[in-house]
């Protein structure tokens, strides 16, 4: 089968500073990949260098369609579709007006059709509809972003700290999203989320990230857990460390 | 905790912070070498002088030094604020034909009449202070635009007792051999060189540019936009008036083209080259492009189009300009005075009043009443939507509530805004990560420190520094823009910290944070607890806020539905439903 995504050495550029180095790896129809690692890891730099927006060296394929270098709106056409940390809404346009901006690419028809389904699946958004998304709650807001994301139908959903701001019943919806998603084994999800309970009980796979390379893989057979990537995050950075450490004496030398 | 305490630390943050506490004081450790551009430009300009007495190269450098005057009075303001004038011939041209007409029709003495070019700029820029008080970005250069236009069309160009186009001739040099030209305009320079360098750098000059950065940041801590503007403004205004009081006083004519937006135009362009916010970029521009401009003009004797595709080229090629060097400020290691500045515990804490907000037909705030003493710390909780952000922001001052009441210390805040209640000392942080982008933590740190309205104090320096160590190497000196969003949500943290509130509202200070992040905020909220700060903390990890509080506020629809304390409010049914819990989550975070 082919990979829906694949990445050969892959490296992303951002403000001229290298933040993802030499990273490899695919990801398979229906499959749920979990990004881990701290703050600063790489992460959302790497979402980002998938989705088009910042420099990236080394190949990128979407359905065996090459995208290294492919500009945003052919990534989209792609189904390389992000939901970016920080939510980046229009807050002067009403919800439904954000949400219908996530689908201009698919016909009207059905980004309408789209629209309305998402509606009637968050009660709290239908509510909303006409408020301009600058008013709404931070949650509320966090919602829509996902939902907008969701408009144009990915092939390969990023999302990025999707449960930031949500309270745990809008958590469950999210999840219960990301997996309705990739149960028909036809999209995928990337995932980072700060909240590790969350996002390994989604995760099929885990990839660990530090200083923008991959430090390791989990499967869902190692039963991933936050304590374990925790350790094994540890673990990784001590064995950086004494290397660190005789650098840093040398530079005092 | 798992064993996160024993992560490594940066070795470099240990070493910078092991020292005495924190205390900044902007640019005072760099005053000796800050005096290094005048000296350097003092003694260039000499060389040119005993190098090449009266010679075309001094006509050329004493023309270049009053523009260089011209476009630090654009840089002192422009810079900071990121505005961009586009009348700054408002104030040159007025002060020049101040100058010129005083000198020329009423006999003044050249040195008085440049005096009251200087105030005259000084005026203006007051004026257009407060005109524009309101006014930011595209509004505040339409304004500056249409002032300018209008003088020199309505006023320069057709008054007779201004000579119309012609302007005023013959007035009367401020020295009378070249040379003495010469040393007063570059004296004059190096001067304002001094001068805007030392404003740029002053806790004045900090504060202007953390505006210019964000302005909703620098309002929430008590910054006075309005008066810094004021300040800003009046001193740019000042050194244009200085710039073109010297042009008419020593070219010996005011014609109207001083005031034309050529003059505004050149400015501009010569202040974006440089570099905003750079003193060293702007006179960059100046003495370079004024050489090259010199140089074309004799060569192909039509400069323009050689010069504008230079000047676009340079734009294209350098969008941060030639010499992007902006004004820092550096940490101080100097010890305060240790004191002890907690809350007056007996005084009166947080009251509210059945508040009420609405969003169009959405009920936000639905009669809400609460009280929080003094020193105590509460959570408040509650779905999606419920309206926790809302009042926190009514509490902040950033939004009004159309009913109700919020006291503070006894005292009712009423219509005071948000800057008004932070130095009352209530500050609340932003759910959506909120920076200066261009300045880095310390820089931060020492924004906090210069809004700061207390005595002096001892700084946790401990919580600091855990915070300081989640930033890695890697931040030591970068802007927050560079780096990635979770260290600004920290760097609001460190702020709290360096110029602790006496009531702070946090709103989601744990979201998109990883758990040694979380671990460090903890630290220096409770750093802050122990200090007697009020805190009202709202928060959807549960698990981590149970840590911090006692009682629990829980919201829903606008309205408190419950009141419990931490460790019983997931038992209340009331609460589980309405806040999607469908067993006992203690880890609902």
């Amino acid at each position: 089968m082919t990979p829906l995504l694949e990445l050969l050495e892959f490296a992303v550029t951002r403000l001229r500073t290298p933040v993802v180095r030499g990273l490899s790896f695919t990801l398979e129809p229906g499959e749920v990949l979990t990004l881990v690692g701290r703050n600063g890891a790489g992460k959302s730099s790497l979402l980002e260098g998938i989705a088009g927006l910042h420099a990236t060296s080394g190949e990128l394929r979407c359905g065996g369609r090459p995208l290294a270098g492919a500009a945003i709106p052919e990534r989209l056409r792609a189904g390389v579709v992000l939901c970016a940390e920080g939510r980046s809404l229009f807050p002067e346009m009403s919800l439904r007006e954000n949400l219908l901006l996530g689908g201009y690419l698919a016909p009207r028809d059905a980004a309408l059709r789209r629209a309305e389904e998402l509606l009637a699946r968050f009660p709290l958004l239908a509510e909303r509809s006409a408020q301009k998304a600058g008013s709404l709650s931070g949650g509320e807001q966090q919602l829509l972003a996902v939902c907008r994301a969701l408009m144009s139908g990915p092939r390969v959903l990023l999302l990025d700290e999707p449960t930031g701001g949500l309270a745990p019943l809008y958590r469950g919806a999210i999840a219960a999203l990301v997996r309705e998603v990739v149960a028909e084994g036809e999209r995928s999800v990337i995932l980072v989320d700060d909240n590790l309970d969350f996002a390994l009980d989604l995760a099929d796979r885990v990839l660990a990230l530090a200083g923008g390379r991959e430090v390791f893989r989990l499967t869902r057979s190692d039963r991933p857990s936050a304590d374990l990537i925790l350790r094994e995050l540890l673990a990784a950075e001590r064995r950086a460390t004494p290397q660190d450490e005789g650098r840093t004496n040398r530079e005092e030398a | 905790m798992s064993g996160l305490e024993e992560l490594p630390r940066d070795r470099r943050w240990h070493q910078r912070l092991t020292g005495p506490p924190w205390q900044l004081r902007p640019g005072v450790s760099r005053r000796g070498r800050r005096l290094l551009l005048p000296l350097l430009l003092a003694a260039v300009l000499a060389a040119a002088e005993l190098a090449a007495p009266d010679s075309f190269l001094t006509d050329l450098l004493g023309t270049a030094c009053i523009a260089g005057i011209m476009v630090l009075s654009w840089t002192v303001f422009c810079g900071p604020t990121r505005e961009i004038s586009f009348g700054h011939a408002f104030f040159i041209g007025s002060a020049g034909y101040l100058a010129g007409f005083l000198q020329a029709r009423s006999s003044w003495n050249p040195w008085s009449a440049l005096l009251a070019g200087v105030g005259c700029g000084l005026l203006l820029g007051a004026f257009v202070a407060l005109f524009t008080a309101r006014h930011r970005g595209l509004y505040f250069s339409m304004v500056t635009m249409a002032l300018q236009l209008t003088l020199y069309r309505a006023l320069f160009l057709r008054s007779d007792l201004l000579g119309g186009e012609e302007g005023i001739v013959g007035v009367r040099s401020l020295a009378a051999t070249r040379t003495g030209i010469y040393a007063t305009v570059a004296a004059a320079l190096v001067a304002a060189c001094i001068v805007v360098d030392a404003f740029l750098c002053s806790r004045t000059g900090l504060l202007l540019g953390a505006t210019g950065e964000n302005e909703q940041l620098a309002r929430s801590l008590g910054v006075r936009v309005a008066l810094l503007r004021l300040r800003g403004l009046t001193l740019a205004g000042a050194l244009a008036g200085l710039g073109g009081g010297l042009y008419v006083l020593t070219q010996g004519q005011a014609n109207a083209e001083l005031a034309s937006e050529e003059i505004s135009i050149r400015t501009l362009l010569l202040g974006t080259i440089g570099g905003l916010w750079s003193v060293p970029g702007a006179l960059l521009s100046v003495f370079a492009l004024q050489g090259v401009q010199a140089a074309l003009f004799r060569l192909t004797r039509q400069d323009a189009l050689a010069y504008t595709g230079l000047l676009l080229g340079l734009v294209l090629l350098l969008p941060r300009g030639l010499l992007p060097l902006r004004p820092r400020w550096p940490r101080q290691r100097s010890c305060p005075r240790p004191t002890t500045l907690g809350p007056d515990h007996d005084a009166p804490g947080l009251m509210l009043s059945d508040l009420g907000v609405r969003f169009g037909g959405v009920k936000a705030l639905d009669g809400v009443s609460l009280e929080v003493v003094r020193g105590e710390s509460i959570g408040l909780i509650g779905p999606n939507g419920a309206g926790k952000t809302t009042l926190l922001s009514v509490i902040a001052g950033v939004r009004r509530a159309e009913i109700g009441e919020v006291r503070w210390g006894g005292r009712a805040l009423g219509a005071m805004d948000e800057a008004q209640r932070a130095r009352l000392g209530i500050r609340k942080t932003h759910q959506q990560v909120v920076y200066f982008p261009q300045l880095t933590l310390d820089e931060h740190l020492a924004v906090a420190q210069a809004c700061w309205q207390g005595g002096e104090f001892e700084v946790d320096a401990a919580a600091l520094q855990r915070l300081a160590a989640c930033d890695g190497a890697a931040g030591e000196a970068a802007p927050l823009e560079r780096l990635p969003p979770s260290r600004a949500r920290l760097a609001e943290i460190a702020m709290a910290l360096a110029a602790p509130p006496e009531l702070l509202l946090l709103d989601e200070p744990f979201a998109a944070l990883d758990r040694e992040e979380v671990e460090a905020v903890c630290e220096a909220i409770q750093a802050l607890q122990r200090r007697g700060v009020t805190m009202v903390i709202v928060e959807h990890r549960l698990r981590e806020l149970f840590r911090l509080v006692e009682r629990v506020v829980v919201m829903d629809h606008g309205r408190i539905i419950s009141r419990q304390p931490a460790a019983q409010v997931l038992d209340d049914p009331v609460v589980r439903e309405a806040y999607g819990l469908r067993e006992r989550e203690g880890n609902a975070g």
